[in-house]
């Protein structure tokens, strides 16, 4: 923690001497200038590429050795002695090497004989010199001698057997040589027909893999695999007898071509990036896009390779051309699958027919120039569809000012996804290929079944785990990464509760029906007509996950226990269940406090209009504004309105009882109290000094109580009113705006009249000025989107259960989450609470505060120039500008919210904090687990205090708000005095009272740590540079006088303060460490 | 006797007599001709005025003892009452007491001799701390809406009283010079002067400079054309050196690490 103290970015100015900035400039340079401007569209995004490029690209020297290695591993490929024939159902001669293919049906005629290799090439991205440097894959492709080769080996996957034998033999022979360290199988695109093997050298080069492929050595002739031929035999796959149906078999026909096919593949793309160096540049860039976005995972995924041949078809129609930059290419990349259509209109080639005949048999058409293989074959549509969204979205983010890292550094993971539906691996055993071929009914159901009620359905498909060579292959049940469904729902309709079909006599009624099934039933509307409907008796944010499980088992025959959701798990956080404590008071509410809200909002409302109506006051109430986050629903736990209650002592105030807390005596019940600021109409006759602004203030709180009081039960202090109205305790305070310039104007000797801002002033100005301001904005935000109140309520019960209350105010919490919401990019904005809350620990996980501000741009007023003008101003004033810095539209320049904390330790620790969690939460959601509970997330680790304080619960009126907190059985003793016009103790929470004074005298010394909702600890952590001896001052503080002059701590008798000034309420003081002892 | 203003004596105070460790305070002398004055630092948050007057009472007869947060931070209390008290002086503060005679100085010097720690509550007067001192903190925060409605309007009404006497003071000397012979230019009359002001007076200057531009032309000879071409291409350099910079920084930051 010592070492984030003095971390600030050392600023050098960018200073150019003046011979410099004005010597004559070279032809080069002028055009290099402007160049920058129109092909890149600024310098920034040009030097970004660049540094991108050099970090993304296989260096020349890595290359040199991988080159020998691939020699020495050519040669010994290619002395791999040959084998006798055997049959092709007999795997004894590979020795311990397990057959890396799943043999359903097990027999197959045909002979396997093993001959070396004809030829070795290096095939793919590592040729081409477009592959990563993270993960480096080296493509060779042996060549079959034809001598292995017998007639109909393209028949029953006769060839693909042969293939992994083959290939399985060479596996065994290197698994013994000193070249190779590690050898593994794995499914190429997780198809499980293509088993290839995984080469892993020694040391230096450990980090690369080599993939083994094999193909023929004579082609087999193309027109056996026109999609619409048969080459699986019904009858040899289901062991009948029955008359042969010839169904086609266009997948299993193009995984054929695929071998034959790479050579001429990497012709063309070598021919399109010979002396086009940007092309090369746009495929890494592109290929880190994808891997971003994880759209390169799984089986039928926009592989690098389908990238790369897209671009070498926008070269051949003329859509990019070899003067552009890597830039434009990319730019011109997402353009054109943003715009295309490849379901309906398929791209590759101009011969409609051969088009026309892939689309019958393939959902994504995308073929090669000549018409021969669909390259997106096993590519969902739905996966095409995020594609192209993720596509249209990163082309508009390119244009924004931080458009770069959004694109191409900000990782984009799968889980922080709507709502996600994971299909596992307990489906009912019917063999085959169960999932690739469940693919395509299992999203026509969901994309029906859920009709309007989502905007965006994506898919994760499925992959497999390498496996060593001396195991078996995994079946389609063992997959290491389930099949998932992402969800972006569509608010307005999401959670309907009824499903509106077509009228009942028409013919559609029967397709409804059957797809339905007999949740339908037939409905009168009001308009009178009768129509098929399905109506879903659960709660309406349920409603989408009930859908899924009835479309999927009715339609697929998928049981709900194979599904596992993720979706609002994370608002068991907030509610409170409703229930009656001592003395009968209620606290809680029954389902996530909305309703409470709701209640709270309207009570406001009439409020707000029964003050501007106020008939005495000389002047008339122009403008009320509540600024309490209740009000915007982002209080974690709202106070419910109280109901009768029994008191324990009162004393009457101005005819007003009120209740008073009594030690020894229970505590009363917590009260939080809205908060509502009125401004008057304008007048000159105010007085400018603020001593009598403080007393005319209370003056018309006065008379404000006067006139309200026969309507509520209301009392005055001097400068706020107490008020109940429902139920709801509101607390009203005058203010006059003005009152910021008297306090800013001060007299100068010579007379002259200066303002300046002093820290009065600047306290005052946030409460009166921009409170308010702010608090409208947000009201915005939490009208636009619904869940944002939720998941501000569940960021802060997490922060304050990470005991981190007290150091990151709400209105920061807000922010954020409001910057989450509203500038989503990579994302789309989060369509509910848990989504929101993913995002927002990844967000402060990940989000570079030190260098970049948080600019939080409300109604979409900010332009790129102002934009960019608050990043410069920041950049150049970092050093004044707090940890966290947040600007918004009324705050362009500083950022008023934040200074007060986090500290930069405290900055560190949250960011760790959500690291965990985030690790936590993922795991739970992704480990397809029936229970998420995230309630585990909220237990604290108390490892890092120095002391902990333990406070007598009995005493601390929110530990009802606690995980931990378990009511005891008691009687309720009756108490006798009942009332019901009686103000309850508000805002009374002697925890927060403790910590205030514990802040007053020892925040020189230490921090506190504590959990407002209900904790009932305060961890102490000693400062690091407390304990250095300090010369001697008056102002020295809780200290001790050394020999030598200087002062220490000291540390007994403050741990001796911490129990007195905590009397009544400390139970126990631990002390963890020594740290103090010098 | 020289440095006996430097001195800082240490006197040890107890909490309760149960208390297992002690509070040093800090005094040191700050008497000057006619005033008998002991500055009290590192004065625990319990302690208030009443208790520091008991315990320095037993020296000699006090005249004033006064708690301040910091040493040289007087706190203006002439306009706050008990209805609008002066916000509560929290955590550890100091005090000056003022003794009548040098006699309590000398008494208290000599009470320091001793090692043993003044307690600061016995059974008659407890401290009121924690969670005593929230309740009745609580219930003293509510004030008598009578007595505060009285106690505004007689303060307001005594404001308004002065500020119309000012008012009637200013127009009464309005034009008049004083003893020297200078007029006092005010807002009022024909020729009312423009208040003295910051804002005023930066408008005025941006006045004259906007003035001054307006005089200058632009792109009428050769050289001022080559000039501004030459701007240009200096400003385009300077933006790249800039992001340059930037990149630099960003690349510190590990920011070009996209796996």
């Amino acid at each position: 923690m010592e070492s984030l103290e003095n971390e600030a970015i050392p600023r050098k100015k960018s200073k150019l001497t003046y011979s410099e900035l004005y010597k004559p400039p070279t032809n080069e340079e002028l055009t290099n200038l402007h160049e920058t401007t129109s092909m890149f569209g600024s310098n920034l995004v040009k030097l970004q590429i660049k540094e991108i490029l050099a970090e993304i690209s296989i260096s020349k020297k890595q290359r040199l050795l991988i080159d020998d290695y691939l020699h020495s591993l050519h040669d010994v490929i290619m002395a791999v002695p040959s084998r006798e024939q055997t049959t092709l159902n007999d795997h004894r001669w590979l020795g311990n090497v397990r057959f890396p293919f799943v043999e359903n049906p097990r027999r197959v005629k045909g002979n396997m004989i093993f001959m070396a290799p004809v030829d070795i090439k290096v095939v793919g991205s590592y040729q081409l010199d477009t592959g990563l440097n993270q993960h480096v894959d080296v493509d060779l492709l042996i060549v079959m001698s034809q001598a292995c080769m017998q007639e109909k080996d393209i028949m029953n996957q006769r060839y693909f057997r042969k293939r992994a034998s083959y290939l399985a033999y060479i596996a065994d022979y290197l698994h013994g040589n000193d070249l190779v360290s590690k050898v593994n199988f794995s499914y190429f695109c997780d198809e499980t027909m293509k088993p290839v093997v995984h080469v892993t050298p020694h040391d230096p080069l450990k980090h690369i893999t080599i993939r083994l492929h094999a193909r023929p050595e004579v082609d087999f002739k193309l027109e056996r695999f026109l999609p619409s031929k048969n080459n699986v035999r019904w009858n040899w796959f289901h062991e009948s007898k029955d008359e042969e149906p010839f169904h086609p078999t266009p997948h299993y026909n193009n995984l054929m071509l695929m071998d034959q096919l790479m050579e001429p593949h990497l012709t063309l793309l070598h021919q399109s990036s010979k002396d086009f160096p940007e092309f090369k540049n746009a495929i890494k860039l592109i290929k880190t896009w994808l891997h971003q976005r994880e759209l390169n995972k799984g089986f039928g995924c926009f592989s690098g390779f389908i990238a790369s041949m897209l671009l070498h078809h926008l070269l051949t129609i003329n859509k990019i051309n070899n003067t552009m930059s890597s830039f434009q290419i990319v730019r011109n990349f997402f353009q054109f699958i943003a715009t295309s259509d490849w379901k309906t209109h398929g791209i590759g080639t101009n011969n409609e027919t051969i088009l026309k005949e892939f689309h019958d048999h393939h959902e994504v058409v995308f073929v090669d120039g000549e018409g021969r293989i669909n390259f997106c074959a096993g590519m969902p549509a739905l996966l095409y569809d995020l594609v192209r969204h993720e596509a249209e979205s990163s082309l508009t983010a390119l244009d924004s000012p931080q458009g770069f890292n959004v694109v191409f550094i900000v990782c984009k993971p799968k889980l922080l996804k709507q709502l996600r539906v994971s299909i596992d691996r307990k489906l009912a055993d019917t063999g085959g290929q169960y999932i690739t071929s469940m693919i395509t009914s299992m999203s026509d159901a969901l994309v029906h079944g859920l009709g309007h009620r989502v905007v965006l359905c994506g898919v994760r498909t499925h992959s497999y785990k390498q496996w060593s060579i001396n195991e078996n292959p995994p079946t389609w049940y063992q997959v290491s990464t389930c099949l998932s469904f992402g969800l972006n729902l569509n608010e307005d309709f999401a959670f309907d509760q009824l499903e509106k079909g077509p009228s009942a006599d028409s013919a559609e009624a029967t397709k409804f029906r059957d797809f339905w099934g007999e949740v339908s039933e037939l409905r009168r509307f009001k308009d009178g007509s009768v129509c098929e409907s399905v109506l879903w008796g659960v709660g309406g944010r349920e409603v989408p996950t009930h859908v899924c499980k009835h479309v999927l088992l009715r339609n697929c025959g998928i049981p709900p226990s194979a599904l596992s959701f993720s979706t609002n798990q994370v608002e068991d956080l907030i509610t409170l269940p409703r229930k009656r404590i001592q003395y009968g008071k209620v606290i809680g509410y029954s389902g996530t406090g909305d309703e409470v809200v709701t209640t709270a909002t309207r009570s406001y409302n009439e409020l707000a209009r029964t003050l501007r109506d106020l008939k005495t006051l000389p002047l008339t109430i122009t403008h009320v504004q509540g600024v309490s986050p209740v009000l915007r629903n982002t209080e974690v736990y709202p106070t419910p309105p109280f109901e009768t209650i029994r008191v324990v002592r009162t004393i009457e105030v101005g005819g007003v009882k009120r209740e008073i807390p009594v030690p020894g005596e229970p505590c009363p019940a917590f009260t939080q109290p809205i908060q509502v600021q009125c401004s008057l109409e304008g007048s000159g006759s105010w007085p400018q000094d603020p001593h009598a602004l403080r007393r005319l203030k209370a003056a018309f709180h006065i008379a404000i109580v006067d006139e309200l009081k026969p309507l509520f039960p209301c009392v005055t202090s001097q400068s706020y009113i107490d008020l109940i109205k429902d139920g709801f305790v509101f607390r009203i305070s005058m203010v006059y705006p003005r009152e910021v310039v008297v306090l800013q104007t001060h007299r100068t000797k010579e007379g002259m009249v200066r303002v300046r801002d002093t820290k009065e002033s600047i306290e005052l100005e946030k409460n009166i000025v921009k409170l308010p301001q702010l608090s409208s904005l947000l009201q915005g935000v939490h009208q636009r989107f619904h869940s944002f109140g939720r998941c501000c309520r569940v960021t802060k019960r997490w922060i304050n259960s990470m005991m981190l209350s007290g150091h990151i105010n709400d209105e920061v919490v807000d922010l954020l989450c409001s910057f989450i919401y509203l500038s989503p990019s990579p994302y789309n904005t989060p369509g509910s609470a848990q989504v929101g809350f993913l995002r927002f620990l990844h967000f402060v996980s990940t989000f570079d505060f030190n260098s970049t501000p948080v600019v939080v741009d409300f109604n979409d007023e900010l332009t790129n120039e102002d934009i960019n003008h608050i990043h410069t101003h920041f950049l150049t004033n970092r050093t004044s500008l707090p940890p966290i810095s947040i600007m918004n539209n009324k705050d362009r320049l500083a950022s008023p919210w934040s200074t007060s904390g986090p500290s930069k330790i405290i900055l560190r620790r949250m960011k760790d904090l959500a690291r965990i969690s985030l690790v936590k939460m993922e795991g739970q959601i992704s480990g397809a687990d029936k229970d998420i509970n995230f309630k585990t997330i909220l237990n604290p680790s108390l490892s890092a205090y120095d002391v902990i304080i333990r406070l007598k619960s009995q005493w601390l009126p929110r530990r009802f708000e606690s995980e931990q907190y378990k009511p005891l059985k008691r009687n309720n003793t009756d108490c006798s005095n009942v009332c019901n016009d009686c103000l309850p103790v508000v805002n009374f929470d002697p925890m927060q009272l403790y910590i205030d004074d514990l802040k007053a005298s020892f925040s020189e010394l230490a921090m506190f740590f504590y959990d407002t909702n209900g904790g009932c600890l305060v961890g102490v952590l000693w400062k690091p540079t407390a304990f250095q001896p300090k010369p001697f001052n008056a102002s020295s503080s809780s200290c001790i006088l050394q020999q030598d002059g200087n002062v220490v701590p000291d540390v007994p008798s403050v741990i001796e303060d911490f129990k007195i000034l905590g009397d009544g309420l400390v139970d126990s003081i631990d002390l963890i460490s020594n740290k103090w002892k010098i | 006797m020289e440095n006996q203003n430097n001195k800082v004596y240490q006197l040890k105070i107890k909490a309760h007599a149960s208390c297992s460790s002690c509070h040093t305070l800090f005094i040191t002398n700050k008497s000057k001709l006619n005033e008998h004055v002991l500055l009290v630092s590192n004065i625990p948050p319990y302690c208030n005025q009443h208790t520091l007057h008991r315990l320095f009472g037993k020296c000699g007869n006090l005249l004033e003892v006064r708690v301040q947060k910091h040493e040289n931070k007087p706190i203006n209390d002439d306009q706050t009452s008990d209805n609008f008290p002066p916000p509560q002086i929290l955590g550890y503060k100091v005090a000056f007491i003022t003794f009548q005679s040098n006699k309590g100085i000398n008494e208290f010097i000599k009470k320091t001799k001793s090692t043993d720690p003044w307690l600061i509550s016995n059974e008659s007067t407890k401290l009121i701390t924690g969670l005593r001192r929230w309740c009745l903190d609580y219930i003293h925060e509510q004030p008598d809406p009578d007595k505060l409605k009285l106690e505004v309007d007689e303060y307001m009404n005594k404001y308004d009283a002065k500020v119309k006497q000012e008012q009637e003071e200013e127009i009464a000397n309005d034009g008049i010079p004083d003893d020297e012979g200078w007029v006092k230019v005010s807002s009022r009359g024909r020729n009312a002067g423009v208040s003295r002001t910051e804002t005023n007076q930066k408008k005025s200057k941006r006045k004259e400079k906007k003035k001054r531009k307006q005089n200058d032309m632009f792109s009428i000879y050769k050289y001022q054309i080559r000039e501004s071409k030459r701007q240009k291409i200096a400003e385009l350099r300077e933006k790249f050196e800039e992001d340059k910079l930037r990149i630099q920084a960003m690349k510190e930051a590990r920011k070009f690490r996209p796996f």
